[in-house]
């Protein structure tokens, strides 16, 4: 009786692509006539050049990012501040808790938070949760009023488009001013 | 002999909040009281985030059932006292809120309820009902990341002995000679 030849390794038979190996790339961008593997393109925002200029990341809290928890624990399980590594805090003469103004060095727009030096950040860079701080709705009663602390980060972008994923980035350059 | 412990695996741990909120929900029923003693919601659990070593680090810190509990000794009506099963507990009706407890708890897991003006700690009623009833703590049950385990350290079969026996574990300020019974899991 044959044996059953799905088992052999290596695999004989050719893969389906140009070359016959395992070929990564979007066909949906090679269909639009664009170039299919990942290059490096200049970001949509004025990249740093002063020491006081940072880029402002962020990422989304597990809890309250994702779900708008209006829940009194919210406050204390969600980090609203903005987080900066030790050593520009240091250059900077800024403090854990100190509060500092950041504006967009896009679009000027000036907003303010507090700082929480930490090195879960590395240096040059900025790190805010999205949706979390910063809200700004009518709705927000005095009770939960620590929503409005922190910034969104979306407040400092360009509103630009990637050419390519068609997404506007969240992520985007600020000043910083010791208050 | 019954000796209970928790167990906390830092590697596993996603830093949720989960634990932190469930003991807020099921032993404070989700009030809203600020614990001033931590700056923190009413919970048993406490998150320290130390942010300035070589890499940051997280730990949960809650009562760590000492088997030497400081707190025990220093309490001067017997309030507080060391359960046959392991843990560390407070008789409400003994305690006369000195707060010597929370003095002499190296790792500040007491905090003041200024409702009664008496130390609370891990673990509170609703846990204890779970526990009797064969069931895990709060903390443990909601843990989406099984990032936490209970149980009785004397029995080789518990779900605790067996993960302890197969990992690498510490116990926070082990040299003080109190032998804390939390297992911080390192390394599977």
């Amino acid at each position: 009786m044959k044996k059953k030849s799905y088992g052999v390794k290596p695999h004989r038979t050719a893969l389906g692509t140009p070359t016959g190996k395992v070929e990564i790339y979007s066909i949906t961008a090679l269909r639009s006539r664009l170039d299919p593997l990942p290059d490096n393109r200049e970001p949509l925002y004025t990249r740093p050049k002063a020491p006081d200029e940072f880029y402002l990341v962020n990422g989304k809290d597990d809890i309250v990012s994702s779900h708008l928890a209006f829940t009194h624990n919210a406050k204390y399980l969600g980090d609203r501040a903005v987080w900066m590594n030790p050593k520009d805090a240091e250059r900077l003469g800024v403090k854990d808790c100190d509060e500092v103004e950041l504006g967009g060095i896009d679009n000027g727009f000036k907003a303010r938070a507090r700082v929480r030096v930490t090195n879960r950040v590395r240096e040059g860079v900025l790190f805010a949760y999205a949706f979390l701080g910063g809200r700004r709705s009518s709705l927000i009663t005095e009770q939960f009023a620590y929503l409005r602390e922190g910034v969104n980060p979306q407040w400092f972008t360009t509103g630009k488009i990637e050419p390519v994923v068609g997404s506007a980035p969240t992520n985007s350059t600020v000043r910083v001013r010791r208050l | 002999m019954t000796r209970l412990a928790h167990l906390w695996y830092q590697s596993r741990c996603t830093a949720c909040g989960a634990c932190i909120a469930a003991c807020n929900a099921a032993n404070y029923h989700s009030t809203d009281i600020t614990n001033k003693a931590w700056g923190w919601l009413a919970s048993n659990i406490r998150r320290v985030e130390i942010l300035r070593g070589h890499r940051p680090l997280l730990y949960l810190i809650q009562c760590q059932h000492r088997e030497a509990a400081p707190c025990v000794t220093v309490c001067l009506t017997g309030g507080s006292y060391k359960d046959v099963d392991g843990l560390v507990k407070i008789k409400p009706e003994l305690c006369i809120g000195c707060k010597y407890c929370m003095v002499a708890c190296i790792y500040n897991a007491r905090w003041l309820d200024e409702e009664t003006g008496l130390p609370r700690k891990c673990m509170e009623d609703e846990c204890l009902s779970q526990v009797k009833a064969g069931l895990d703590p709060v903390c443990v049950a909601v843990c989406p990341a099984k990032a936490r385990a209970f149980g009785d350290v004397d029995d080789p079969h518990s779900k605790i002995s067996r993960r302890l026996a197969k990992s690498r574990y510490v116990r926070l300020l082990e040299n003080k000679g109190t032998e804390p019974k939390y297992f911080v899991v390192v390394r599977p």
